[in-house]
Formats: C-alpha cells, sequence, structure tokens
C-alpha cells in the first residue's frame, strides 16, 4: 500500500485531494467504540442499582409475611373456636387444631398432642401459628415440661381441658406466660387426651417483642377475658404495625434546569507559539436558558420510627438547559485540554454553531437522559390523621442513558459537540419538602424538590465545570391503608 | 498527547489513550470509509468497526512506518470486508445522479474542495469506486486490488479505465477540472 511509484498526474492529485477529506463522526461512533472496549464500565452502576431493587423487593416481600392473617377486622370480638384432628404423615402424633374462624382474620391455632401409650409421657404443642408457613416444630425455641399430678387426667368431674388449664396456669405464671394457650385449652371442644403423669409444652419463640400481647400476662382467674383483651390489644399493634413500614409512591416531577459554569477556557492560539491562552469563563462566555425537563419514578419509604423513615427508589429523568448560539459556515475549531499530569493536549472540531454573538441565532440544547437509584432519610415534621409534612434529603448515583453537551470552543467562538467527554455515571444531591394528604381514595404527596448534580457533567480533562440544578415539583400517590 | 504515548496507553487499554488516538485520526479515516460506503451511516459503521480492530490489533502494531499508515490499512481492510459481505459490485450508477448533487460554486477553501472531488468519486459505481479507491487513492497494484477483491487482475485494471473515465467526465461536469481533456489537472484553491 502506498508503494506504487507509477502514479499519474491524475492519480496522485486526486489522492491529494481525497487524503485532505475528513468529516467529524457523530457521537454513537465513539459511544459504540468506548462500549465495545470497556463494556464492565457499565457494572458498578447497574449491580448497584440492581441491588437496591432487590433490597427494595426483600423488604416488601418480608413486610408481606408478616402476619397480615393476624390483623383483626373486628378486634373486639373473638369467635368461637372449632376443632378438627388431622393425622399427621406419620401416623403417631395426630394434630388436633383449634381454628378461629378466618373472618376474624386470626391464624389457626394449633394445639397438638401425641398419644401416649399408658405410663407415657404425652407432648402438648400449642401456639399460635402466626408464620404458617414455616413448620410447627421451627416455630418452638424450647420445651417446658409441666409435671401432672397422678389422677387429675382420671378425674371425670371436669372437662379434661379444664384440667390442663389449670395445670398450666400455675405452672406458666411462674415461667413465661401463655395466656392464649390457656384459653385455647379451655376450650370444651378441644381434644386432648391424658392418660400420663406428664405435659410437654412446646412454648412459642421467645423473640416475640413485637408481638408482645401474644405471650404476657399470666393467668388466672377469668381466663377467657384475659384472653379477649389480650388479643385485641394483639391485633390492635399488630395493624398498627403493618400500617407504618413500608409505602410505595408513584410519582412524576415537572422540572426547570439550571445551570452555571466555573473554570477557565483554555486557548492555544497559533500566534502564540503553543503557548496556553486562559480565559476564566464567567456568564457571559455562554449565554443559556433554563429548559423544562420530566422525572417519574418511584419512593420508596421504609418507616424506621415515627420520625424517621428509609426512602429509596427508582425514577428516569429527562432534563437540560438551551444555549443561544448562532450559525456558521463549516469552521474547524480547537478545544485544550488538561490530562490529569497537567499536560495540556489539543482537539480539534468541525462545528456549525457559532457562540451567539453573530447573526441568525438559535438555540442549541444540552441535554441528559438519566436513570438514578435514590437513597436517603425523609423526616417527618409534623402529622396528624389526614396529614403529614416532611423533609427528605437523598443521594442518587444515575447513570446517563442519552445525553449531548455542547462546550464552548478555546477561543470562545463556537460550540462543538463531544460526547466522549460526559461522564456515564454521576451522582445527584436532593432535598425536597413534602405535603402528603388523603383524596380520591389515595394519598397524594406534593411539594418542591432541589436537585444538585455533584460531579460536574464533563471529565476533569476539560477545564470548566458545569453545575446543575434541577428545580422540580413533585405529584405523587400512594395507595391508601 | 504524543503518539508513543497514545500507543503505550493503547496497548494497556486505557481509555484516555484510546480516545486521544480516535480524535487524532477518526476524521480522517471516516473520510477514507466515507468514499467506500453508501453513505455516512454506513461509513460510520465502518469507522466503527474499523477502530474497534485498531485497538485490539495495536499490539502488532511495531512502529514501522506511521501510525496513521497503519490505522488506514485496518480500515481500508474493513471496509473492504463489509462492503464484500455486502457485495454489489456490479451495481451501475447512471451518471444521471450526478444531476442531483449540489455543489457549491463559489470560491471554497480547499477542505470543501476535496469534499466535492470525494462526492465525485462517491457517483461512482460501486465497483468501479472500490477498485479507484484502492488502486487510485490508497496505492495498491492491480494485482493487490485483484487479491483484496476476489476479481482478476484484468478485471481490476478494465474497471479502473472505465472508472478513471467516468470520474473524469464527472469532474469536468463540475468544473473540478479546468477543462475537457486538459487531463488530471485539478482546478482548486491550492493548485
Amino acid at each position: 500500500m502506498e508503494s506504487r511509484f507509477d502514479m499519474s498526474n491524475f492519480e496522485r492529485s486526486l489522492k491529494e485531494h481525497a487524503d485532505r477529506f475528513t468529516i467529524v463522526p457523530s457521537e454513537r461512533v465513539w459511544k459504540g467504540i468506548y462500549n465495545d472496549l470497556h463494556p464492565g464500565s457499565k457494572w458498578p452502576s447497574l449491580a448497584m442499582g440492581l441491588l437496591m431493587i432487590i433490597t427494595l423487593f426483600w423488604m416488601g416481600n418480608n413486610q408481606k409475611n408478616q402476619p397480615e392473617e393476624l390483623t383483626a377486622a373486628n378486634e373486639n370480638t373473638i369467635q368461637p373456636v372449632t376443632t378438627h384432628s388431622k393425622q399427621s404423615s406419620n401416623n403417631i402424633f395426630p394434630e388436633n387444631r383449634v381454628i378461629v374462624p378466618k373472618t376474624n382474620e386470626i391464624s389457626e391455632t394449633v394445639i397438638k398432642t401425641d398419644i401416649p401409650e399408658p405410663g407415657q409421657t404425652a407432648k402438648v404443642v400449642a401456639m399460635q401459628d402466626y408464620k404458617r408457613s414455616l413448620p410447627l416444630k421451627d416455630k418452638a425455641e424450647k420445651i417446658l415440661e409441666i409435671p401432672v399430678q397422678p389422677g387429675i387426667a382420671g378425674n371425670d368431674n371436669l372437662p379434661i381441658n379444664r384440667k390442663v388449664s389449670s395445670l398450666l396456669s400455675e405452672e406458666i405464671s411462674s415461667k413465661s406466660s401463655l395466656t392464649p394457650l390457656s384459653s385455647f385449652v379451655n376450650n370444651e371442644n378441644s381434644i386432648l387426651d391424658f392418660n400420663t403423669d406428664r405435659i410437654s409444652i412446646v412454648e412459642a419463640p421467645e423473640n416475640n417483642q413485637d408481638l408482645p400481647g401474644l405471650f404476657t400476662n399470666s393467668t388466672n382467674g377469668n381466663e377467657s377475658l384475659k384472653t379477649q383483651s389480650n388479643t385485641t390489644q394483639l391485633n390492635a399493634m399488630l395493624k398498627k404495625k403493618k400500617q407504618s413500614n413500608l409505602e410505595w409512591i408513584f410519582y412524576v416531577a415537572p422540572s426547570l434546569t439550571t445551570v452555571h459554569f466555573e473554570g477557565n477556557n483554555l486557548n492555544t492560539p497559533a500566534s502564540m507559539n503553543g503557548n496556553i491562552v486562559i480565559t476564566p469563563i464567567s456568564k457571559h462566555s455562554v449565554i443559556t436558558k433554563p429548559k423544562f425537563g420530566l422525572e417519574a419514578g418511584v419512593d420508596v419509604n421504609y418507616k424506621l420510627n415515627e420520625k424517621i423513615a428509609v426512602t429509596s427508589g427508582a425514577h428516569a429523568s429527562y432534563s437540560g438547559y438551551k444555549i443561544v448560539s448562532s450559525f456558521v459556515h463549516p469552521t474547524l475549531t480547537t478545544v485544550t485540554f488538561e490530562d490529569s499530569k497537567g499536560n495540556y493536549f489539543n482537539k480539534n472540531y468541525m462545528t456549525h454553531y457559532g457562540n451567539g454573538r453573530g447573526m441568525g441565532k438559535f438555540m442549541i440544547q444540552n441535554y441528559n437522559l438519566q436513570f438514578a437509584v435514590p437513597v436517603g432519610l425523609q423526616w417527618n415534621l409534623w402529622a396528624n390523621d389526614d396529614m403529614k409534612v416532611s423533609v427528605v434529603s437523598t443521594i442518587e448515583p444515575f447513570l446517563v442513558l442519552g445525553s449531548r453537551a455542547y462546550i464552548l470552543s478555546g477561543d470562545g467562538n463556537n460550540y462543538v459537540n463531544d460526547p466522549s467527554l460526559l461522564r456515564r455515571v454521576n451522582l445527584n444531591g436532593n432535598f425536597s419538602s413534602m405535603f402528603s394528604f388523603h383524596g380520591a381514595g389515595v394519598n397524594w404527596h406534593i411539594g418542591p424538590n432541589v436537585k444538585y448534580q455533584v460531579f460536574s457533567t464533563y471529565h476533569n480533562i476539560y477545564p470548566v465545570r458545569e453545575h446543575l440544578i434541577n428545580y422540580e415539583f413533585k405529584i405523587g400517590i400512594s395507595k391508601r391503608k | 498527547m504524543t503518539e508513543e504515548l497514545i500507543i503505550k496507553g493503547c496497548r494497556e487499554n486505557l481509555a484516555e489513550a484510546q480516545e486521544a488516538m480516535y480524535a487524532r485520526f477518526s476524521p480522517r479515516m471516516l473520510g477514507v470509509c466515507y468514499r467506500y460506503a453508501k453513505s455516512k451511516e454506513d461509513a460510520e459503521d465502518m469507522l466503527q468497526e474499523g477502530f474497534i480492530k485498531v485497538y485490539s490489533q495495536i499490539h502488532q502494531f511495531k512502529g514501522e512506518g506511521s501510525l496513521e499508515g497503519w490505522i488506514r490499512k485496518i480500515i481500508v481492510h474493513t471496509c473492504i470486508n463489509v462492503l464484500k459481505k455486502n457485495k454489489k459490485f456490479s451495481d451501475s450508477v447512471s451518471l444521471i445522479h450526478a444531476h442531483d448533487l449540489r455543489l457549491n460554486e463559489y470560491n471554497v477553501p480547499s477542505i470543501l474542495q476535496a469534499k466535492q472531488v470525494v462526492e465525485c468519486i462517491r457517483m461512482l459505481p460501486m465497483g468501479y469506486r472500490t477498485v479507484l479507491n484502492l488502486y487510485a487513492i490508497e496505492g495498491f497494484s492491480h494485482k493487490e486490488v485483484a487479491a483484496i477483491l476476489d476479481i482478476e487482475e484484468s478485471t481490476s485494471r478494465s474497471q479502473y479505465t472505465r472508472a478513471k473515465a467516468m470520474l473524469e467526465d464527472i469532474l469536468i461536469k463540475k468544473k473540478i477540472l479546468a477543462k475537457p481533456r486538459e487531463r488530471f489537472k485539478m482546478v482548486s484553491g491550492e493548485n
């Protein structure tokens, strides 16, 4: 190639002309090359986003598995219980289940006994099956062993359940409290067969501090009343707990973007023999105008306590601003950059966008399409049953899905577009205040949000820093509980 | 950034060096691709594919000859390979198409003169254009052109002769050649 020496004038001239011909590629070419060469650079942000989403789903799912069925529809009444027997798979331990009807939204309570041979130890398992998905044995943490006085099982004047109840009340009051248990074994329909001198009780997990009504208050006297009271207390607490934890807010937010620049414009004019001319950039260097944008997404709030909630979510947004430009004939222009070692280098661009000071003014637009995963905290300032006022502060790593950013040439006369200068991952800081209220069957959340882009839009080699601020107004809805 | 630093950085897969190389050579290389392609979009696809090859084969660059020449060689071969995938060398493009081209007739800088010449080349049928590009501009011999395009050497010669005559006519019509049959002397700002 290029080694043939028999070129005629025509070919030589043709080659000279053809070799002088250059075209500036569009931004998609370098993007395509870059993505091909550095496919892994997307993974940190994608992995982080994925992690956040998985966390949210986990939180949501975990919350969903809470004792929804324990939430009472009617807190003041307990429906009569019924029982049925179910033979277990090995036919050794038949289960006697005391079922509280679903209308009460209380899960079935299991009283399980084994039928021992005469003279052997019997076992009673009684507990609220508030985690239905778990095997019964996994819910138990320890076994209470209660000696049964000889002859108690054989006293035919009292129903067997009463006998057991009396026995349990005395024993449990000195160790741990199992009021509901007493209640259920009090039920005369329960089938308990005791021809033994010992009863073993599998006690429910101890770590149910969030279900205090279930295993508190020792019993004596009127068991049924206490049980009813405790169950009411339990249901109220569970209902309250369920209401308070997780909230999904779907929102849109019109936005207005403003920008200001900071730094120096570098120029290497031919007349300066390679010396750099440094010109501080000012508001007069680049004339910009705000532009409307839009953000849409979902916020997820996880309430830690009455005042503070962790907030996260995901959203996509489009924002940008306008630059006053003017049309010029295609011009070769230069932008000077500074690398991390302080070395200057130039890049040449072909452009037909002037700096807006000539005739034929028009607007060019810098825009940014991004996907973000915010993480932060929400403080509830004031609330009553119908309204709430809160402030939210978040940071949000975001991935730039698409963008265009014209920059000023070194001599300040033109704008050029160079997508390779743009950061692909950046960080926003948000601060918003939110007013929440009920209406039309949903909860409404409205309020202003100020978003500041933490890092410049451009890589550090470009000596001008862009400060972007988005002013948004969020309008969101969430399900009314 | 010097050429040595660019090469070293590209060998270490540094994005900054790759970007510097791209910024330095891509406009000229896109000009090369543009002569082979049907459209600018196709040319950009060729350029993208070519530069990916450049970066992946940068370890093979021994510093013998210029970096630009080495890159150009890869880009040209990429263009030919793309053309071969969509082989339409037998396509004929009528000279009537030349009337559709709007050219500025006023005193234009040399860069636009070069553009006019390239646009005239692009009016040629694909087969003619490819042979002319390889022989007249890239400097391959007919034997090399024949090998590259999988055609007979005589075919390369005959296609080049026809391409050259057709291009002359176009250049004359566009007043890029000074007068009919005053052969091979371009009228440009510099010549």
